[in-house]
């Protein structure tokens, strides 16, 4: 099987961006227990915003995602402020109901809103390094992967630091195990809730913009990406956060494995079929919460 | 320090306190007792904020705590460990201290805090790096009461230190609190169904029966009345 190194390398890439395109999701539903599953959405308004930005103004894409970043947190924000802070009075076991329903119109309202906007003709956000690859240890792998997989490195690098060594980052872990502990402590539970919010979709937008870079846009991307996501929170275990990368990059495997031995056709197959089978199996997903 | 003025709390249309009226002094330790339902947690969890008076006072050093949000009433003092083991199961020892102070009063003195309350629990100082959920029942309410302690409380409120304990390590925990008293300038509440031992560690007592007062006073003349001993102390007080 000499294709295998070529298969392991597309399937660590696209492995990593699931777990960038996922993150942001799993955070919201491990600290809020919200499900957002507009998620994807939010994930095209990323792209096609660094997608303008070049086009508009020639701002390389990677250079744009400090400004996506900030626009998104404050659209999070505003998103909670105006929607979600009115579930926070709902029982956590109940949310997810709730949240599917609530995101679920949003859906429809980001993605036609974007259709009546840009229209569904395809954008391909076109720079020096697309489409470029290079070699190594004779395996051939796109550059934009590259630069997608440092990016997404060091965002994790980044949250793993927020996360585990300042106050405010140790507060949404502690929120997420018990909100009424830490509301105890001193831990103002809204304000947590905002912020977190906020962090979600501004990662949904570096996975937005990582998008862009190496795959061509259209309205319809949100929609079809959330799906994937899901599946990775699932076989992450709803609640992990961390352990998303590690899903991501098993189910991408899967992916490219039995893209070839059953065909390049039945690749979403795939993964729905990885789906059914953990949630008959191991419901509780791969990793113990 | 602690005013509370004829407060009624309901849990949605049932009525759970009448007309409760309770004080606590500073560096005192009052405890409310009363069997299972009559309405002791539902008065610690209104005095935090979780639960909100639909008509009476609650003053504490002189600031209103029926319109403050529980994040805010922890900042001016006041510290409750809950009934229910709420230890952060997925965070180390050392972090579930360091979440203890987390406002920022607390926060400034946060080493010299940690430093004192190791001296107070030397188990956990040993078990700083391992995850609190993997805990004894016992070390985690040790663990409970040092992160409350974190958070520089005037006034803290203990529900049901006993519960699901060992007798010998209960005794440990109360000799515990007898020490805190003595060594600091801190008030407790404690909220115990074991009234015998609450008595004995408090200098005053509430008794309370469905959601009112029925007795209260110091806690040694509380011990000697005879109708607190039929109701609550059993048949071995009869000897």
């Amino acid at each position: 099987m000499t294709q295998l190194p070529q298969i392991l390398a597309y399937g660590v890439i696209l492995g990593i961006f699931y777990g960038l395109v996922t993150i942001g999701l799993a955070l919201l539903f491990g600290v809020m227990k919200y499900l957002n599953i507009a998620h994807g959405s939010f994930m095209m308004i990323g792209a096609y915003t660094s997608y303008w930005l070049f086009t508009l103004w020639h701002v390389d894409p990677v250079l744009s995602i400090p400004l996506v970043m900030v626009l998104m947190f404050l659209v999070g924000c505003i998103l909670y402020k105006v929607l979600f802070s009115r579930l926070s009075k709902v029982s956590e076991d109940r949310r997810i109901n709730s949240s599917l329903i609530m995101t679920f119109g949003l859906i429809l309202i980001l993605d036609n809103t974007a259709i009546a906007l840009w229209t569904t003709n395809i954008k391909i956000l076109s720079t020096s390094y697309s489409g470029k690859m290079f070699e190594l240890f004779g395996v051939r792998i796109p550059l934009t992967g590259l630069i997608v997989v440092g990016l997404t490195s060091v965002a994790i690098l980044a949250l793993h630091l927020f996360l585990s060594r300042t106050y405010l980052g140790k507060s949404i872990r502690a929120t997420a195990q018990d909100w009424e502990a830490a509301n105890l402590l001193g831990v103002n539970i809204d304000r947590t809730y905002l912020i977190c919010c906020g962090i979600s979709l501004a990662l949904a937008g570096l996975a937005g913009t990582g998008f862009a870079i190496m795959y061509p846009l259209s309205p319809d991307i949100g929609l079809r990406w959330v799906l994937f996501a899901m599946v990775v929170l699932v076989l992450a275990g709803m609640g992990n956060i961390k352990e998303v990368f590690l899903a991501g990059l098993i189910m991408a495997i899967l992916e490219q494995l039995s893209a070839v031995l059953i065909g390049g056709h039945y690749r979403g197959i795939a993964s729905l079929a990885v789906f059914i089978l953990i949630l008959v199996l191991r419901p509780q997903g791969l990793f113990k919460r | 320090m602690l005013e509370i003025r004829d407060i009624d709390v309901y849990h949605g249309d049932l009525q759970a306190l009448h007309k409760v009226s309770v004080t606590v002094e500073d560096r005192e330790i009052v405890t409310i007792v009363g069997s299972n339902g009559a309405g002791k947690s539902t008065l610690l969890r209104t005095i935090c904020g979780l639960l909100k008076p639909a008509t009476g006072k609650m003053e504490f050093n002189g600031s209103d705590l029926v319109e403050q949000p529980v994040h805010k009433i922890v900042e001016l003092g006041i510290c409750m460990v809950p009934e229910e083991r709420k230890v952060f199961r997925e965070m180390t020892v050392l972090e579930n201290l360091e979440m203890g102070a987390f406002t920022s009063r607390a926060r400034q003195v946060k080493d010299s805090t940690m430093c004192w309350v190791c001296e107070v629990f030397p188990t956990l100082e040993t078990r700083k790096s391992q995850k609190a959920g993997t805990l004894s029942g016992g070390e985690q309410q040790m663990l409970l009461i040092a992160r409350a302690l974190m958070s520089q409380p005037k006034l803290l409120l203990i529900d049901e230190l006993s519960l699901g304990l060992a007798p010998l390590f209960v005794q440990h925990l109360f000799e515990t609190m007898r020490q805190l008293y003595e060594s600091t300038e801190i008030a407790i509440v404690l909220v115990e169904q074991n009234v015998r031992a609450a008595l004995e560690l408090a200098d005053r007592g509430y008794v309370i029966e469905n959601g009112r007062i029925v007795a209260q006073g110091e806690a040694q003349d509380l011990l000697s009345r005879k109708d607190i001993k039929d109701a609550y102390f059993g048949v071995a007080s009869q000897l």
